[in-house]
């Protein structure tokens, strides 16, 4: 049987061979060629995606050649070039290979000039022939009618115009290039002189109708589309049914009508109509068994297109059965069908594939996440966003390989990536892969790839993330590089660098994005060399570096002014409080005055009164006497008028010592009330007393915990010298102790750490060569024995000590084939490892000597995720995307418990303690949990895009689960409340996270070869650092709360105590002096009193 | 184009205003839409109306919505709707240029409470006939122009050809080397010959559309003219159906010049064959009594 051609192309353009499956668009092509004929020159526009490539290749071209179109010669010359960057230059490359001039440099030089530099050179090849010509008057007949023979129209086609535009080397600010107008000139003038001249020259250019507006650059443009255009027109359901049917029928398969009305419905009136359907046509032959039978609903179900609910009765059961054998990522493609998720689905599947195929192309490993972190720098290098719109863009592989930025990743690498997609039957990328031609294979450095339709952009929800994301990153790169040049143009003054909050931005930026030159050299739209742009791109990262440290510098700076201004402050205070005591004085003598006032008032009053009553008794007696003699009435009058005039005198008295009164009273209220003022001057000024102490406590604690800081970094430049860096570290530990300041400092701590390890004479504690890279770990705190284990199935148990380590027993695990990734139980008794044919096994190791091996899958997923509950209880596996499955582990046997389906791509998976709860992070920024006896999925944190939790690990003690996000964010979550903490340190590119078992640190280590160990209680505290270790860390462990162990790539494990006071008690026992005074005032400086670092020692 | 009478199907009373607008637009397109006024309740006076607005229509259109519909005793209780859909089925097995539209407006895309309504749609969707339209656009215009240009059919020129054994088609470039094929077939075969020439008006196409299944065998012969011999063969299989030809091609060329060993054009129903010039006459010979032969 012969082999069947497909006749979908998918999402790339009809070619020219192609042309025999090209339905639908007949009238368009005689349309076009009528217009084409009478007019020499077309411009033929249309929206994205709506054929107008395959309208000239497999249309226009085919038909002209066959005949069909009325011209001078029977055979054509198509000049067929794209404008790229270097428009005349391929104008000239195109016209050579046609004309079969072998002097490039002379032809591009000739059409330079323009006008009818075209026309001259055609008409000077032998295709022209002209009867009435000097050549041919001096020919005989038979030279004749070869000249005739041979003799061709010329189709000058421009494909995709719109590129005078969207590159800037051809159109800049409003303007042409010089190369884009000659090219421009010499095209349009070309079909002036063939209207004139009668000669069978045409010009036909496609361009996207998005740019129309911006031909008026080009002089004469305008008026040649308004000459001669069309607009290709939307294709009607009749012309859309041709598309689907007339391909399959002329090929000689059958398509089942109903799914022609289905996909009819389904392209629906939207964009990409034409791509998506060919793409989903191209998919649903093959699995047709290439068009050997008959093109069904259920194929379009097979890939996503309908849901299988909508299939005839029998269709459905045959698709249940065919989904239920598909792997769990596969089904997860399939969960939202659409016609535009076939596109989607067909090219997430392939990211399934990328690891093996790089294997299989370059015989070595990468990590899948490797892996695809360089496919997706290839196609942010392959995207750009025009006006809000993604959009393609040619790239070399060189370009790209640069971009990357990796010493280990060659162009080989980024070809071996990213061949499956131009492989026959994906072609989502240009030049595709061709069987009988290796060179399409192995790709040259300076290839050209590019995106094969835009649709592949807007359909795939993962690219289009992508470049979304870059084109955020360039967004911030725009921003910064303002900063930087007002900077650079103030002749880099202090004054226009970056504050504290956009320094940690960029900060946080720089080092997620790495931007190199080359990075920025992508960006460089002026017409300058690309040598010199390149030159440009390495000066502008050198001056951003340069920007960014003397920021910190900077701020670093303004951090110790403040502490000089906070001192100052003490001392205006103080004044203050000098002040308020003056004024206290004051008022307690205003009051003593008031109340003697008082006093003298009250007496008065009491003379008063003593008056009166005198007068009254005298009154009384007067009237008595009154009574007895008359003579006796006089003497009474007198004595009454006396009397009256005592009381009288009484009563003045008495009045006065009233007005007495009330003006003592009033003294009182007044001596009150400047008591009461007294007082609160008394309190602002006590107020402002303990504030001011207390500034002064915080101004003295900043003052001693900098000195501190700074002390035990000098420890770490001193030499081993007589003891005196361990007195110094320790020093610098003494003062944090005094001012009741946190010793775990980092400073502190790696003062401390850097002078215990030098009097030992190595860095870290121990440090052992295993003779194999560790790839998981686990400790035993109850026989103190550390378990290792590494990629080749080496197990080693060494008994753990601070200072040495043996190994006490071992086992190398039976060969079951290349082991991609162990995982050790938190008890060592079970160690699980993921295979490179994707088979799963735990093995029982518990007896050392008998390991037990129990089988968990052998499909063809390879294990990606896995977490043992720290009881070792349970196992939870993620072997394709988006699926937990969750084991329970027992004694003798391990059982599958249950299988979690989520619809996104998994990121984290960590277990509880004792497995009745499973979480996991999801790829839109989710992070769910269930708990393992039911598996009903509940969230925890909601999706956010931006933060994505890359590694998580689970504390018991505090309920709490820790991780990473891709920001760099170290974050911890309180399962109790929801409330999510995030520090206000980051860590970038983790990897892994660890609970130390109070649940009080989370340590996380990164690809730059660092851990970091975070002080959970202390949320603005910085982490300890534990660095220059060489190489990546493979695996840690906590071996109690402030001991670390961890496993190398360099196959070294090393051990770090983490408490700064354990480390001082270590050093406190060994020090046999204190420093000398000179070292003191050397070291610490007169400020501060010599004291005895080691109180017990003389 | 003359007025033509479009069945516009009754409607359940949940698409009652997409069957309003559907007929006034489809008035405004220049079409007659019948049958005009209320549903009749007696289920022999609507049989009727029905039977006799199909027969008078060039077309169909059947709105289908999430309501079963009325249904009718006398027909197995299958829903009015349903019987009106069958009855325009049948008359496309009939009929062969007659179309049938289904129209299901799912504007909230949720399937019938209606199990019986579900199967019905289930089963439109699945097994649709030729000349069959099954569309769920929302436009009420949208759906007007497709019926307008689905019943637009543009007449093909009619040119006054005969059946023929064979087709010798050449370029002009050949034509000399033509002329001795067909002096020497003329003699054994009925056969005909075109000369295409870009100079001429001739609409080579439509020609070599009409004649080529009037032929047994059609013959694309090239000598000088390769580079027009392979994308002509290819435009000419494709006009005339590819696979589906009755009429096999088949593409000969001269051996000399060296460059046409390479031109071939593989595909079904096509024999592509590059042999000596002076054994051109007798392999096309060879080749069409071996059709003959197949076909007897």
């Amino acid at each position: 049987m012969q082999e069947k051609i497909c006749p979908y192309p998918g999402l790339r353009p009809f070619n020219e061979e192609e042309s025999i499956f090209f339905k639908g668009r007949e009238e368009q092509v005689q349309r076009i060629v009528k217009r084409l004929g009478e007019n020499k020159f077309l411009m033929i526009n249309g929206a994205s995606g709506d054929g107008k490539s395959s309208l000239m290749f497999a249309g226009v071209i085919p038909y002209a050649k066959a005949g069909f179109f009325n011209a001078e010669f029977d055979n054509w010359l198509v000049v067929n070039f794209r404008p790229e960057r270097k428009p005349l230059s391929n104008l000239t490359e195109a016209l050579c290979k046609q004309l079969q001039l072998p002097d490039k440099v002379k032809v591009e030089k000739e059409l330079g000039y323009g006008f009818s530099a075209l026309i001259d050179i055609y008409k000077a090849s032998p295709f022209y022939f002209d009867e009435s010509g000097d050549v041919s008057k001096q020919a005989n007949s038979e030279e004749k009618k070869n000249q005739k023979r041979k003799a061709a129209n010329l189709l000058i086609l421009v494909d995709q115009f719109e590129e005078f535009f969207t590159n800037a080397e051809n159109y800049l600010n409003g303007t042409p290039s010089n190369e884009s107008q000659k090219t421009v000139n010499v095209l349009l003038e070309s079909y002036k002189i063939a209207l004139a001249q009668s000669l069978p020259v045409y010009v036909v250019c496609t361009m996207r109708s998005d740019y129309i507006g911006q031909c008026a650059a080009f002089r004469g443009l305008p008026e040649a589309i308004g000459y001669s255009q069309f607009f290709v027109p939307r294709l009607k359901r009749q012309e859309l049914e041709q598309v689907i049917e007339g391909p399959a029928a002329l090929s000689g398969c059958k398509i089942n009508k109903s799914l022609v009305q289905t996909l009819l419905n389904a392209a629906g009136e939207g964009f990409d109509q034409l791509p998506i359907l060919q793409h989903a046509l191209n998919s649903i032959w093959k699995l047709a068994d290439n068009g050997n039978v008959q093109l069904e609903k259920i194929h379009l179900a097979m890939v996503g297109g309908i849901a299988p609910t909508t299939l005839p009765a029998e269709e459905r059961i045959a698709f249940e059965v065919w989904f239920n054998k598909l792997p769990e990522y596969k089904k997860v493609l399939l969960a939202k069908p659409s016609l535009n998720n076939v596109l989607n689905a067909h090219a997430n599947e392939l990211m399934e594939f990328l690891p093996e195929q790089y294997s299989a192309l370059t015989g070595k490993n990468l990590s899948k996440e490797k892996i695809e972190h360089i496919l997706k720098i290839s196609f942010q290098c392959l995207t750009a966003i025009d006006s809000g719109r993604a959009v393609r863009r040619r790239t070399t592989l060189t370009e790209i390989t640069n971009i990357i930025n990796d010493d280990k990743i060659t162009v080989n690498d980024v070809n071996a990536v990213l061949q499956i997609f131009r492989e026959q039957g994906n072609t989502f990328l240009q030049p595709f892969v061709e069987a009988d031609k290796p060179e399409t294979q192995n790709l040259q450095p300076e290839t050209v790839l590019d995106i094969t339709h835009e649709s592949l952009i807007r359909n795939w929800t993962v690219l289009n993330d992508w470049a979304q994301d870059e084109n955020e990153n360039y967004t911030v790169w725009l921003e910064i590089e303002k900063q930087l040049n007002r900077w650079l143009n103030n002749q880099e003054s202090a004054n226009f660098l970056l504050a504290q909050g956009p320094l940690s931005y960029f900060e946080e930026w720089q080092m997620r994005i790495l931007p190199s030159k080359y990075w920025l050299l992508k960006y460089d739209d002026s017409r300058i060399e690309s040598s010199e742009k390149l030159i440009s791109a390495g000066n502008k990262i050198e001056a951003l570096n340069k920007f960014i440290a003397q920021s910190r510098n900077a701020i670093k700076r303004k951090r110790r002014v403040l502490i000089y201004a906070v001192s100052a402050a003490f001392v205006v205070l103080g004044l203050f409080t000098m002040w308020s005591l003056v004024e206290r004085n004051n008022a307690l003598t205003q009051e003593k005055l008031a109340i003697q006032k008082t006093k003298e008032a009250e007496k008065s009053s009491e003379v008063a009164l003593l008056n009166k009553k005198i007068a009254e008794g005298r009154q009384r007696e007067a009237k008595r006497l009154g009574g007895v003699a008359e003579k006796e009435k006089n003497k009474a009058l007198h004595a009454k008028d006396a009397a009256e005039k005592a009381k009288h005198e009484a009563l003045a008295a008495k009045a006065i010592a009233e007005q007495e009164k009330i003006k003592a009273e009033q003294q009182t209220l007044l001596a009150t009330n400047e008591k009461q003022k007294a007082e609160a001057q008394r309190k602002i000024a006590d107020d402002a007393k303990d504030k001011a102490i207390s500034a002064e406590q915080k101004a003295r604690q900043l003052t001693l915990t900098s000195l501190a800081q700074n002390l035990a970094f000098k420890s770490t430049e001193i030499d081993f010298t007589d003891g005196l860096q361990e007195l110094v570290a320790l020093q610098a530990y003494n003062f944090m102790v005094q001012n009741n300041q946190n010793v775990q400092d980092p400073y502190i701590y790696e003062g401390l750490r850097n002078a215990e390890s030098f009097r030992r004479g190595y860095k870290i504690y121990i440090g052992t060569s295993l003779g194999f890279e560790p790839r998981t770990i686990a400790f035993n705190s109850t026989n103190a024995e550390i378990t290792l284990a590494g990629k080749e199935g080496n197990i080693r148990i060494l008994a753990f000590s601070e200072k040495t380590s043996s190994v006490i027993r071992s086992l190398d695990l039976p060969d079951e084939g290349i082991i991609t990734s162990v995982l050790l139980s938190s008890d060592a008794k079970k160690i699980l490892c993921g295979y490179a044919d994707n088979t799963i096994i735990v093995w029982d190791i518990a007896n050392i000597k008998h390991p037990i091996k129990q089988v968990l899958y052998t499909g063809n997923q390879l294990l990606r995720y896995a977490s043992f509950s720290a009881s070792g209880s349970h196992l939870a596996i993620v072997n394709d995307t988006a699926t937990i499955n969750l084991w329970k582990l027992n004694d003798n046997q391990i059982l599958k418990q249950a299988g979690i389906q989520q619809t996104r791509r998994i990121k984290s998976i960590v277990l509880s303690e004792n497995g009745d709860r499973v979480f996991w992070s999801l790829n839109n920024g989710e992070i769910n949990f269930a708990e393992t006896a039911n598996s009903i999925v509940k969230n925890i944190y909601p999706a956010q895009k931006k933060d994505i939790a890359v590694c998580m690990a689970f504390s018991k003690q505090k309920n709490l689960l820790g991780g990473s996000f891709t920001n760099g964010e170290i974050f911890s979550i309180d399962l109790n409340n929801k409330n999510v903490t995030t520090m206000d340190e980051k860590h970038s590119r983790v990897e892994n996270v660890i609970f130390n078992p109070s649940g009080t640190l989370l340590a996380s280590s990164s690809v730059d070869k660092t851990i970091r160990v975070f002080d959970l209680q202390r949320k603005n505290s910085k982490a300890i650092l534990l660095r220059n270790l060489g190489s990546k860390i493979r695996c840690f462990v906590f071996a109690n709360d402030h001991q670390l162990i961890a496993g190398l790539e360099s196959n070294q494990f090393y051990f770090w105590e983490l408490s700064s006071d354990e480390i001082a008690k270590t050093l406190s026992s060994r020090i046999v002096r204190n420093m000398t005074q000179d070292e003191w005032v050397k070291y610490i400086g007169n400020e501060i009193d010599y004291q005895k670092t080691c109180p017990s020692l003389k | 184009m003359s007025e033509k009478s479009i069945y516009l199907s009754y409607s359940t009373p949940d698409l009652e205003q997409f069957r309003e607008d559907l007929m006034f637009t489809l008035f405004k397109a220049g079409f007659k839409v019948i049958p005009i006024g209320s549903m009749p309740k007696d289920e022999h006076e609507y049989k009727l109306l029905v039977k006799n607005s199909l027969l008078n229509s060039t077309c169909s259109i059947h709105l289908v919505g999430s309501s079963l519909g009325e249904k009718l005793t006398t027909e197995n209780n299958i829903s009015r709707p349903e019987y009106e859909y069958k009855k325009a089925l049948e008359l496309t097995s009939e009929k062969p240029n007659y179309k049938l539209f289904v129209w299901h407006p799912n504007t909230s895309g949720q399937e019938s409470s209606d199990e019986k309504q579900n199967e019905f749609i289930n089963d439109v969707q699945n097994n649709v006939a030729a000349n069959m339209t099954y569309t769920t656009t929302p436009s009420v215009i949208q759906l007007a122009d497709d019926i307008r240009s689905m019943l637009y059919v543009v007449d093909k020129p009619f040119l006054q050809l005969n059946k023929i054994d064979i087709f010798l088609i050449n370029n002009i470039i050949d034509d000399g080397s033509a002329d001795e094929i067909m002096d020497m077939l003329s003699d054994v075969t009925k056969i005909e010959k075109l000369t295409v020439s870009a100079k001429e008006e001739k609409d080579f196409a439509e020609i070599t559309s009409q004649q080529i299944p009037l032929s047994r065998l059609a013959v694309v012969y090239f000598k000088e003219s390769a580079e027009w011999a392979i994308p002509f063969a290819q435009q000419v299989w494709k006009n005339i159906g590819g696979a589906a030809t009755q009429t096999p091609i088949l593409v000969i060329g001269d051996q000399n010049p060296e460059t046409n060993k390479e031109k071939k054009f593989k595909a079904p129903q096509v024999i592509s064959l590059i042999v000596q010039g002076e054994l051109i006459p007798l392999e096309i010979k060879v080749q069409f009594d071996k059709i003959v032969e197949t076909n007897a």
